[in-house]
């Protein structure tokens, strides 16, 4: 009797969990699935609603390619994504809508990028970010690129080099520490920007560009946002004027004049950092910022002999200059803009946050008063793998510091 | 014959505490509305549940050996003392089933949107009762397995998450008004850290009586601790939107991207919730069973276990309508609700029973209750 | 639904009661079936899809006055 109970228990036990832990609920198969690597949106042309464009993988086509060079543009087209469109009221409406015409459920936990056509951007990017910063299925490392066109142009255009063109911008957005030129912000960046308040926001521009015949896409800029809506733009000069004062300078180059001849010489950012200090003079506003940059010597088209003590010291006061020249660009502009990209309103917050709740509802007017106090502390480092040009000695002009003008 | 017979260690008891208390960071974040100066008032609020802690413990050990169920008696006489236990008990099954349905909540929101949450609760609870029916000493061991699991995890998450520390998120640090704090505080005691020591049923399951006390104040103090660095981790990844986060240790985490591997661990958080969730739902239905069956004066309260677990999971979905109104019971009407059953109740058993001049007469209670 | 709950309940009690019974233990008998009928009762109603007001919400209600007069 107790043997045939337990017998009932365990089947019983049994029959619930395959009915429970199988996950009959939200279960989504592969090979049922589109999976969204980017997602662009524009205004559609009937007005007021959205047009949606997704890339999304075709999972043969990526095996194909990717099992050997050999395959090459196997099967059809040979892409290895498709592009679908769709349209709706909301941006939510237009990602369900693509169940109209498209066999495969789109899922987008995947997705990498997401790019907003300029005309949504003019008129205000949040309604359209709302539904990607919610729902949990999206993640908030996507990356938020802004069109210099149109959305769908950019998902359309190819990479040579990636077979999927999202994967390729996303990589692009990661390789972006080799120039420091381009500001690369993710979904929870920008949330959080547009959260601060006296914040003003910034993503990344993307257009397209023709390379040998073929439409490709290349990182552009810097959009500026007031709220939620793009007033302007900084190019990539300018972009790394901006990335000194916040610390985001990875790497790049930094090219200098050199002091004798008037050739270029490139200097290789290693490393950086910077420190916002905002002081209070009575009402007069000081933002000091700090940028510590440390490079290496990476190419000289001069024929000067770098490797002496003031030598190593004119190019550190070069790079300084340089350095000064990108943020004065960056702060002029964002200054006319009125946009307080720097975050400066988040410094004085923190440091005053009594005389913040005063500024702050004028911070539009108070931000470009500010006065800016720059100190770059420059150094350069090392000189590669060899310490004087290889030229001969005859050549070498050794005297560069000396030559200097003086500062 | 005695209901119980297992015993735990006070360091058990520890872990068992740390893992209501930590329950907690599966609802709304345990400071809501105070956001970046939720570490401080979840200090602040240790402070104040240390405090009303002696309560509990004063009763402890006035009472050793008994469980509410008999301080009550003993103090409020038969009829009234039954009335006041049965209203603890339901405390204790309100409690219990709200946490299945913050669990099941969580999952349906950030995980399983589809599935139907009493198929979630069910199953929570269809664990906690087969880990109930085996007795404290499981659910003991347990929290003893899961607690150091959960702070391993976390620690891991911290590591992994060190790239996008930014502590300046946090300044300035004090700048809140007071009567904020004090609510912020005062919300931390009522809900997470009294909650946990709503179950005075286990102290008499402690070998060493002498050092609940002990184990009490500082698990609630290792929680507090462990709570604050939590806002505080959460709010250094997430700056400002953490205040609009409704799971700040899930979007917090998941923002880690370690090059293209390591990613989504948020995987781990959703692993320590189901974890620490577990154990609540099992301590509370444990302590609501356990009672209800001294109650009624039954031999056994294995019976009650598998009716009580389906009822809270039951119940457990029609706790309320939508998420705000989750929002406004665990941020306002748990700030008077949960202290009738944290503070009243117990205080004033305590004032009755020192003005009645009672307390355990046996020497060793388990042993004069198996006389009776 | 409706049968499959039943169904459920009916394993429940089978795997419960039979012990009791066999050891005699009617008090706990009693006791776990009333818990269950009342299990019963809510997961039918839950089932048939009768509007049950939402507990908690309910305990809310009846602290607003309070909570409002305190201004929380």
């Amino acid at each position: 009797m107790r043997q045939i109970q337990k017998l009932i228990g365990c089947v019983s036990l049994c029959l619930c969990l395959m009915l429970i832990a199988s996950g009959c609920w939200s279960r989504k198969e592969l090979d049922d699935l589109g999976i969204v690597a980017g997602v662009g949106i524009d205004e559609a042309k009937s007005g007021g609603t959205y047009a949606m464009t997704a890339q999304v993988i075709l999972p043969g086509q990526v095996a194909g390619g990717g099992g050997g060079q050999s395959g090459g543009s196997q099967g059809g087209s040979g892409s290895a994504a498709a592009v679908l469109t769709s349209q709706g009221d909301t941006v939510f409406d237009a990602i369900r809508n693509y169940t109209f015409h498209a066999p495969r459920r789109l899922y987008w936990a995947h997705n990498q990028i997401i790019v907003i056509g300029k005309d949504i951007a003019k008129k205000g990017i949040y309604p359209v970010l709302d539904i990607f910063i919610r729902d949990p299925e999206l993640r908030r490392t996507a990356w938020v690129l802004i069109a210099e066109e149109k959305a769908s142009d950019i998902l359309k255009a190819k990479s040579d080099l990636e077979e999927i063109p999202a994967m390729a911008i996303r990589d692009t957005m990661e390789t972006r520490q080799a120039t420091s030129q381009v500001a690369a912000v993710n979904l929870h960046d920008f949330a959080a920007m547009l959260m601060s308040e006296g914040t003003s926001a910034v993503a990344s521009l993307i257009s397209t560009i023709e390379e040998s015949g073929k439409t490709t896409h290349s990182l552009s800029g810097t959009a500026v946002f007031k709220q939620d809506k793009m007033i302007g733009r900084l190019d990539r000069q300018q972009t790394r004027g901006y990335l000194w004062v916040i610390g985001e300078v990875e790497s790049g180059i930094i090219s200098v004049t050199c002091p004798t001849d008037g050739k270029k010489v490139s200097l290789e950012i290693v490393r950086s950092s910077s420190k916002i200090q905002p002081r209070m003079h009575g009402s007069e506003l000081e933002m000091l910022v700090e940028v510590s940059v440390e490079s290496n010597l990476g190419g000289q088209m001069c024929d000067c002999d770098f490797a002496t003590i003031p030598g190593v010291k004119a190019l550190s006061k070069l790079q300084a200059a340089a350095v000064r020249t990108e943020i004065e660009s960056a702060w002029k502009h964002a200054a006319s803009l009125s946009a307080d990209i720097f975050e400066f309103g988040t410094a004085l917050k923190r440091k005053y946050p009594k005389q913040w709740k005063q500024l702050a509802p004028n911070w539009d007017t108070i931000f470009p008063e500010t006065k800016l106090n720059i100190k770059v502390d420059s150094k350069v480092r090392r000189m590669g793998t060899i310490s004087a040009p290889a030229l001969p000695n005859t050549r070498r002009n050794t005297r560069t510091g000396e030559k200097m003008p003086s500062e | 014959m005695r209901l119980e017979q297992g015993k735990i260690s006070s360091s058990q008891l520890v872990f068992i505490v740390l893992g209501v208390i930590l329950s907690s960071v599966q609802v709304i974040p345990p400071s809501g509305r105070v956001g970046r100066i939720a570490w401080l008032t979840n200090l602040i609020g240790v402070i104040e549940a240390c405090g009303f802690a002696l309560i509990f413990i004063a009763l402890a050990k006035r009472f050793q050996g008994d469980t509410f169920v008999d301080i009550a008696s003993k103090v409020w006489g038969t009829y009234l003392g039954k009335a006041v236990s049965g209203a603890y008990l339901l405390f204790l099954f309100h409690i219990g089933s709200l946490v299945i349905d913050d669990f099941a909540t969580f999952l349906n929101t950030v995980f399983m949107p589809e599935t139907p949450s009493v198929v979630l609760a069910l199953g929570m609870a269809a664990v906690a009762a087969y880990t109930v029916r085996h007795g404290i000493e499981v659910i003991a061991r347990c929290s003893q397995i899961l607690v150091p699991m959960l702070v391993v995890n976390t620690a891991l998450a911290f590591l992994l998450a060190l790239p996008q520390f930014e502590l300046a998120n946090l300044q300035p640090l004090f700048d809140a008004p007071l009567s904020e704090l004090a609510l912020g505080a005062h919300r931390a005691t009522a809900f997470p850290y009294l909650e946990s020591l709503a179950f005075l049923m286990v102290f008499p399951f402690v070998s060493r009586q002498k050092q609940v006390g002990k184990s009490v104040i500082g698990s609630l103090i290792i929680g507090g601790v462990f709570l604050s660095f939590l806002s505080v981790r959460n709010y250094a990844i997430s700056g400002i939107v953490n205040t609009i986060n409704v799971y700040p240790s899930v979007m917090a985490i998941a923002l880690i991207e370690v090059g293209e591997i390591v990613t989504r661990i948020e995987a781990l958080v959703a692993l320590n919730m189901l974890s620490v969730a577990f154990l609540a739902i099992c301590v509370f239905m444990y302590t609501n069973v356990l009672g209800t069956a001294q109650l009624l004066e039954l031999n056994s309260y294995r019976p009650l276990v598998i009716p009580t677990a389906v009822l809270m999971a039951l119940v457990s979905t029609i706790h309320f309508e939508n998420y705000i109104e989750a929002f406004v019971f665990a941020n306002q009407t748990s700030l008077l609700y949960h202290p009738i059953f944290e503070i009243i109740v117990p205080g004033l058993t305590l004032l009755v029973a020192a003005a009645r001049g009672k307390r355990n007469t046996g020497r060793d209670a388990l042993v004069s209750k198996e006389e009776s | 639904m409706l049968f499959l709950t039943i169904l459920a309940f009916a394993l429940i009690g089978m795997f419960e009661i039979p012990p009791l019974v066999h050891r005699k233990q009617w008090r706990e008998l009693i006791a776990s079936s009333i818990l269950l009928l009342i299990g019963l009762i809510l997961a039918i109603l839950l089932s048939l899809g009768v509007p049950i007001p939402p507990v908690s919400t309910s305990i809310t209600k009846l602290f607003t006055p309070l909570l409002d007069a305190l201004n929380i």
